[in-house]
């Protein structure tokens, strides 16, 4: 182990990780954790509507310290449509402050008046 | 550069000026035939300390004897009634007064003076090492020389519990500071002439002993041989507890990972011996090193041996996984919290959800200043008096425990991973040290690259401890070069009569340990011979 080439190294080593580090954290009090989806047929022609329902932790969990905060429903709901479920999806991303995230997603409930309508487009997703 | 290079020439030649004039001093400084003289040199030599007695006892008609000790360091009982009371009382009838000085002073030694270790010597210098190391000079008119009478034996503290190393089963005797005492424990469990005790004189001001005890025919010679080459090589004023000779001698000085092991208890320096290694006991310190040193040693502990080797045998599991667990789990959880939320069960992580909610840290810095507040109170907790110890406790629960949370400062969870992370180190002892620094290390990777950056740091480490050596001998072994005969005392431990060989590493020297076909059984009652 000589110095004059351990110094190069662990500037390397710091570099690599400020760089190519941190990219894909996300804080968890950041996430708007989605448990239900719902997709059905907008009332405007062609457009699908879709919901998500977020769940609120601080009102979910029962941790019995968080008295600071006010209580409400342990869950809430935003819907939008759109002409494909993709940019309804990516629509609901803009009405909610936190990111939605959707690996934790319980249930995904499709309308029951033209299934023909809208589960292909879904099967195919 | 040449600046630089002209002071360490300097400071060369200073050094080199300074061990002429000792010796040019030395020999015009010698014994004279007039005790008062003598006195005079000897008392100068350590200047005129305030510890130095000198009394002139008389014998017979006008013959004197000086006789010079340091309080501090003499056994005052013991040189009363072998020294003192002697030559007071019996020496009047005898015809002692015809006899030259030289003879007299033989003649005391012979038949008055009650000790064992007594020596007749001509050398000022030798006088006052004697003088240091607790023994007596005697001193005669007309005679260039002294008589040294072993005396030695201050006070010491009484062979106590070890505090480090504690056992429900199992000897209640640890070293103690006093190097004669720690190397009695040894022998009466080794007693045999087999166990061979070197010593060296370390630091030029502390004159330290320390002792290099190994097993003469089962060691490996090299081994010794190193070992006292690393010793003689350690040039340095004072040697005040075995970490300093430790950390002159092992081979990774910039390892966070020790590669020499250091213990309390006399009986796990015996089994060491008797697996091949050399112990180097360090007068002033009850902590006694031993090399070679493995990582499994830190997962063994000396109960492990006594107990049956079920029980041991998983309790040793438990310790692999509570070290992996007090390197991992701040690491864990914030790289499971910032990167990896899809792994984290759904009511979980609500739960660290809710908790995180009112929270003003994200999460590493959370978790990096939870550890941080651990080390202040465990560093409070070991340097506090014992009288404020209560403070500490009840503060720290406080405020890491219950407080925190409901003020909302800190999530329940992190409280929780600390907590664990807390108790798992305090399980393996001797790396408790360094899984405080790895936990760090782990925690900057997890913040940085999540799960990927802990197993990035994983490899690491694991590449660097196979890329250890402790005295020649792999840290790794016997995983990694594997050595399946001696997996036996690693992640289990075998049941005794089924170690027959000593390590092979290491005790290669002599390696059986016992006979073959020890396990106890009921005799067969048909006679069929060998039941295994």
């Amino acid at each position: 182990m000589n110095n004059a080439r351990l110094l190069p190294a662990l500037i390397m080593l710091v570099c690599l990780l400020a760089t190519a580090g941190c990219w894909d954290s996300k804080e968890i009090d950041a996430l708007a954790i989605v448990a239900a989806i719902g997709i059905d047929l907008s009332d405007t022609p062609g457009e699908y509507l879709v919901s998500a329902q977020l769940i609120r932790p601080g009102q979910m969990a029962n941790t019995g310290e968080t008295s600071g905060i006010a209580q409400g429903k342990p869950s809430w709901v935003i819907r939008t449509s759109a002409e494909t479920i993709f940019k309804a999806i990516r629509e609901l991303t803009v009405m909610s402050s936190r990111k939605l995230y959707f690996p934790h997603n319980q249930v995904i409930v499709f309308g029951r008046k033209r299934q023909d309508k809208v589960l292909p487009p879904c099967s195919t997703f | 550069m040449i600046k630089q290079l002209m002071q360490k020439l300097r400071l060369a030649n200073l050094l080199r000026q300074d061990s002429t004039k000792s010796e040019q001093a030395d020999q015009a400084w010698s014994f004279t035939e007039d005790p008062n003289q003598n006195i005079k040199l000897l008392s100068e030599a350590i200047g005129n300390s305030m510890d130095l007695r000198t009394k002139l006892l008389s014998l017979v008609k006008g013959q004197h004897v000086a006789v010079l000790y340091l309080e501090s360091m003499v056994n005052s009982a013991s040189l009363q009634d072998n020294v003192i009371r002697p030559l007071q009382s019996e020496t009047e009838d005898k015809a002692i007064l015809s006899l030259s000085p030289r003879v007299l002073l033989e003649t005391l030694a012979t038949q008055f003076i009650t000790l064992g270790d007594l020596n007749l010597t001509d050398s000022l210098t030798k006088a006052v090492e004697a003088l240091l190391a607790g023994q007596t000079v005697l001193l005669v008119k007309g005679f260039a020389g002294a008589l040294l009478a072993d005396t030695a034996g201050p006070k010491v503290r009484n062979i106590e519990p070890p505090q480090t190393e504690v056992v429900v089963r199992g000897a209640h005797e640890g070293f103690v500071e006093e190097l004669v005492t720690n190397v009695s424990l040894l022998r009466r469990r080794l007693r045999t002439a087999e166990l061979t005790l070197d010593c060296l004189r370390l630091g030029s001001y502390s004159q330290t002993t320390v002792a290099i005890a190994y097993l003469r025919g089962l060691t490996n010679p090299k081994l010794v041989e190193e070992v006292k080459r690393r010793l003689k090589g350690i040039k340095i004023d004072a040697i005040l507890e075995s970490g300093y000779v430790e950390q002159f001698i092992e081979d990774h000085p910039f390892s966070p990972f020790p590669t020499v092991s250091n213990t309390e208890r006399p009986d796990v320096v015996a089994a060491k011996l008797l697996e091949g290694r050399v112990a180097i006991i360090v007068d002033g310190s009850p902590f006694t090193l031993v090399v070679p040193t493995l990582l499994v040693e830190a997962f063994q502990n000396a109960e492990d041996y006594f107990s049956r080797p079920w029980y041991a045998s998983m309790i040793r599991m438990v310790r692999y996984i509570a070290f992996a667990i007090s390197v991992l789990t701040p690491a864990v959880y914030v790289a499971l919290v910032t990167f990896h939320q899809e792994v984290i069960p759904t009511p979980l992580l609500i739960t660290v959800a809710a908790a995180a909610e009112g929270t003003p840290l994200p999460s590493f810095p959370e978790a990096f200043s939870m550890s941080l507040v651990f080390e202040i109170l465990r560093e409070a907790g070991v340097r506090m008096p014992r009288a404020l110890g209560q403070a500490v406790s009840i503060v720290g629960t406080l405020v890491i425990g219950q407080a925190a949370i409901q003020a909302g400062v800190v999530g329940a969870p992190i409280v929780i991973a600390i907590s664990i992370t807390a108790l798992a180190s305090f399980v393996v002892l001797p790396l408790a040290d360094v899984s405080a620094l790895l936990r760090v290390f782990f925690l900057f990777l997890a913040a940085v690259l999540g799960l990927v950056g802990v197993l990035f740091g994983v490899i690491f480490i694991v590449t660097h401890l196979a890329s250890l050596r402790s005295f020649g001998v792999p840290f790794l072994s016997p995983f990694a070069p594997l050595t399946p005969a001696d997996l036996k005392d690693t992640v289990v431990r075998a049941p005794l009569w089924s170690m027959v060989t000593r390590p092979r590493l290491i005790g290669w020297h002599d390696p059986k340990r016992m006979e073959f076909r020890l396990q106890p059984s009921p005799p067969d009652e048909d006679e069929g011979g060998e039941s295994t």
